[in-house]
């Protein structure tokens, strides 16, 4: 025989060995001591740990299941009696018989898992974060948009020292490309898109999902980076009376309370207050300007809720806002008039919905509407000048007096259904938008008349358990800027329980509101030029901001060390067709507003980890990379005022006898600022405890910025010369990279009736 | 006598009248038939194997063993789906799956031959 036949035959002889053992098969019995005396156990579960491969004992306790070279625990289970798990030692033996000891009484399982305060929901196509009550009251304060200190997704800003409007990133780019939905009804759009996060007190939010990337197509165009839908209290849901009182060190006091009622059992209704005042004058940095704004606010709702008959249930409400602002300089100067910043705001809003529940549980209908009226009156400015004959392309740095007012009215219809069976679901309906605006500003008056009709579609189908697409069309005509389509889709592969990626992709297009936007730009002498086009019916005679946001993310929910931890990993991009770009590069006596004529993109990564470190000790770690370019006088340069590092860390831990500790650190890199020097890095620290002495009743005492970081002369001021009656020829408090107001203490407290 | 006849006559037409309406095949129908099955993994695979074409909607439950299902009466059976579902595996209330179908099961999933223990 030639070597290569008895190589041959060595080959097929161990092939042949190795397929012996791999059908190789475990026999054995399973038995129990009853009543003193051996008995076979049939039924009994016998399987490889980990695996599917099992058996199940017959009728004389015997079993026999393959053999398997990854796994060596073999585990055997039957009701009412202890599982037993058992090693190679145990089980390579002749005449195996294992016995199974009866477990003791089943005692009450205790189960003991706390509510996460934000989680991203496993199973659904769109990644949602669901951020509960529980995340909320860790927050300092005490509005929409400080409720994401917590949430590294979203980036407060800080707010300049003369608006005191916290506004909101996510992905790099302003708050403005996330559409705000209040139980998704489009919200806080328009002339409100900044200043409108203010009217939502803290304490009225039921809970906050958000979307990062593309969104749905059912609740509109506007989307761009994300959606962030928020749910108030809802009567019969909330309990009946709810007070909360705050206190800080910079005089903001804040009044919130809510209760609800149900007249009967089909009718319930809930009101809903937000008090705000600061009167207390700070100037810490003894600059004659005011560090935050003094003001007040109200906020007052009142909604119903209706059961109707077969199926049908109702809602409606009123929302009515007042907020008056005042900051500015406060010394008043021999020379000259005061430099002061003056909004005065009232927004009424009225909504109802209806909709109807089918027998089929996969069917129903609902149809909504909502009715906004602003009016709001801004100075920014030195009192006492009127300006004539401006252009309407110019706005002087002087004086801005805006007044302007807002109708908007919005509603869709959505039906709901099926195609063959529940893994194939859809969404379909139609929807208007109407925002009729009015801005006079100094001498112009800026109106537009934006009628948006549209169709939608969008289907969700289950391809298999591991593999699911949500993929929606809208259509739309607007009345300026004609007929355009928006796709969005998003598909989610989830190859194992643990493992979940998620795509997405979708357009986006929007009107920017170029002065409500920009008002923190008005706290500087800095004017105005538009490069709008005389000859366009289109808002400002600038074209709309489109752009398409592509996005992968990764969910990993796993173990460690015998607790929860999940990590996710999150990229998106956000590609600007076209976009209004507001340009401080070009000289540093104005802001440019242009649509975009080169390249405009934003990048963004993000890592998470939340992990429960020990019991009731809960850590969030997060990192953010951003790469945020946009062509400014024309080249490609980096967005100003945004850091492209930044990192994140959460610990909150809890007591048994229910003290609540949060600290949250966050980090941010240096900044771009135009026409000067990067702003430097620094770590920010919030810190707050809690003691909840009763369901009813809990205080809790918090610091902000507890490391007392400021930004050195947020409000630049040069009066060497004193030009006309101004008393300084430069001004500039519109470059705020940092807190300005340092160290600042907190308390309140909050107290219910319980249901 | 003839008024008798008629009362005869009416009664028998809204008798078959409401024969008919009960017989009617229902576009949604509702029904709900016990499957046997242990986990998780019987859970999806029941009802994975239940949407046949002309079922809109099946909800397995664990803990009760039950299969409740949404179809359309006019194009299938509730025994056609029971019958999908023995073939994957689970015996159903009127259908016993074939030993060949049930000894593929994964070992977890086997829930023959005395009191099983859910998990």
């Amino acid at each position: 025989m030639s070597r290569i036949t008895w190589a041959l035959a060595a080959i097929s002889l161990l092939m042949s060995l190795n397929m012996l053992a791999q059908s190789g098969q475990l026999k054995g019995k399973v038995t129990a001591i009853t009543d003193g005396k051996v008995q076979e156990l049939a039924g009994a579960n016998i399987f490889w740990k980990g695996t599917q491969t099992g058996a199940v004992s017959d009728q004389n306790g015997a079993f026999s299941l393959p053999l398997t070279e990854t796994v060596d625990s073999l585990v055997i289970s039957y009701v009412g009696y202890t599982d037993r798990v058992l090693g190679p030692k145990d089980w390579q033996v002749k005449n195996l018989i294992i016995e199974l000891q009866a477990s003791e009484q089943l005692a009450e399982v205790e189960i003991v898992k706390r509510q996460k305060s934000t989680r991203i929901e496993r199973m659904s196509a769109l990644k949602t974060e669901q951020i509960v009550q529980k995340e909320l009251l860790k927050a300092a304060c005490c509005n929409l948009s400080e409720s994401f200190e917590t949430s590294p997704s979203v980036d407060v800003s800080f707010t300049d020292a003369i608006t005191g409007t916290r506004q909101i990133q996510m992905l790099g780019l302003a708050g403005v490309y996330s559409q705000m939905t209040r139980e998704n009804i489009p919200a806080i759009r328009a002339l409100s898109s900044i200043n409108g996060l203010t009217y939502v007190p803290g304490t009225w939010l039921h809970s906050i999902q958000l979307n990062k990337g593309a969104g749905s197509v059912v609740n509109g165009f506007e989307s761009i980076t994300g959606q962030i839908n928020y749910e108030l209290q809802k009567p019969l849901d909330t309990d009946p009376f709810f007070l909360n009182l705050y206190a800080n060190q910079g005089g903001r006091l804040e009044f919130n309370a809510h209760g609800t009622t149900a007249i009967n059992d089909k009718i319930g209704t809930a009101v809903l207050l937000h008090g705000k005042s600061v009167q207390q004058e700070n100037d810490r940095n003894s600059d004659g300007f005011l560090d935050m704004p003094t003001g007040e606010n109200l906020v007052v709702m009142n909604r119903w809720f209706f059961m109707g008959r077969n199926g049908w249930r109702y809602q409606a409400g009123a929302k009515y806002s007042n907020i008056e602002t005042l900051g500015g300089q406060i010394n008043r100067n021999e020379q000259g008039s005061l430099w002061t910043y003056e909004d005065k705001t009232d927004q009424l809003m009225f909504f109802a919905k209806g909709g109807k529940v089918f027998d089929l549980p996969w069917k129903s209908l609902g149809i909504q509407a909502q009715y906004v009226m602003q009016q709001q009156e801004v100075l920014a400015g030195f009192s006492g000048f009127e300006t004539l004959n401006e252009s309407r392309f110019f706005v002087n740095g002087l004086s801005r007096n805006y007044d302007a007012s807002q109708h908007s009215f919005y509603t869709n219809f959505i039906y709901q259904s099926i195609i063959g069976n529940t893994n194939n679901t859809f969404k379909t309906g139609f929807s208007f938008q109407g925002d009729v605006i009015d801005e006079k500003l100094n001498n112009n008056l800026y109106q537009r008349e934006e009628l948006v009709p549209g169709v939608f579609f969008e289907s969700s189908k289950t391809w298999s358990e591991k593999f699911k697409t949500v993929a929606g069309l809208r259509a739309d005509y607007h009345s300026n800027y004609g007929a355009f389509i928006t796709p969005r889709f998003h598909g989610w592969w989830a190859p194992s329980e643990e493992h979940t990626l998620r795509f997405s992709a979708g357009r986006g297009l929007r009107t920017a509101n170029i002065f409500a936007e920009n008002f923190g730009q008005w706290s500087s002498l800095r004017s105005f030029r538009i490069l709008g086009d005389p000859n366009s019916n289109n808002p400002y005679g600038l074209s709309p901001e489109i752009a398409w946001n592509y996005g992968a993310n990764y969910t990993h929910y796993t173990h460690l060390w015998g607790r929860d931890a999940q990590v996710a990993l999150d990229f998106y991009r956000t590609d600007f067709v076209d976009q209004i770009i507001v340009d401080r590069d070009i000289d540093d006596n104005s802001v440019f507003i242009y649509n975009l004529t080169g390249r405009s993109f934003a990048n963004s990564v993000q890592a998470q980890v939340d992990y429960e470190l020990f019991e009731r000790f809960d850590l969030r770690l997060a990192y953010r990379w951003y790469d945020v370019k946009s062509t400014f006088n024309n080249s490609l340069q980096r967005k100003p005022f945004l850091a492209n590092h930044r990192a994140f860390v959460n610990a909150s831990y809890e007591t048994k006898s229910k003290w609540f500790l949060d600290a949250t650190v966050n980090w941010q890199g240096s900044k771009r600022i135009p026409f000067s020097e990067q702003a430097p890095s620094f770590f920010l620290l919030n810190t707050q405890v809690r003691k909840v002495f009763s369901e009813k009743f809990e205080a809790y005492i918090g610091v902000e910025n507890l490391l007392n970081f400021t930004q050195a002369n947020p409000i630049l001021i040069d009066d060497r010369r004193g030009a006309g009656g101004a008393g300084f020829n430069s001004f500039d408090a519109a470059s705020v990279w940092g807190p300005i107001f340092g160290r600042n203490i907190y308390a309140g407290l909050r107290y219910r009736i319980l249901k | 006598m003839k008024l008798l006849k008629a009362i005869f006559i009416i009664g028998c037409i809204i008798f078959s009248a409401s024969a008919f309406a009960q017989e009617k095949p229902n576009k949604n129908q509702e029904s709900s038939f016990t499957v046997e099955g242990v986990c998780n993994m019987c859970k999806k695979r029941i009802e994975k194997a239940a949407l046949i074409p002309g079922v809109k909607m099946a909800t397995w439950d664990k803990q009760e063993s039950l299969l409740k299902v949404i179809y359309d009466d006019r194009k299938i059976d509730l025994v056609d789906i029971q019958k999908a579902v023995a073939a994957a595996g689970h015996d159903t209330k009127e259908i016993q799956a074939c030993d060949s179908s049930y000894s593929a099961l994964p070992g977890c999933c086997a829930y023959r031959g005395g009191k099983v223990k859910k998990h």
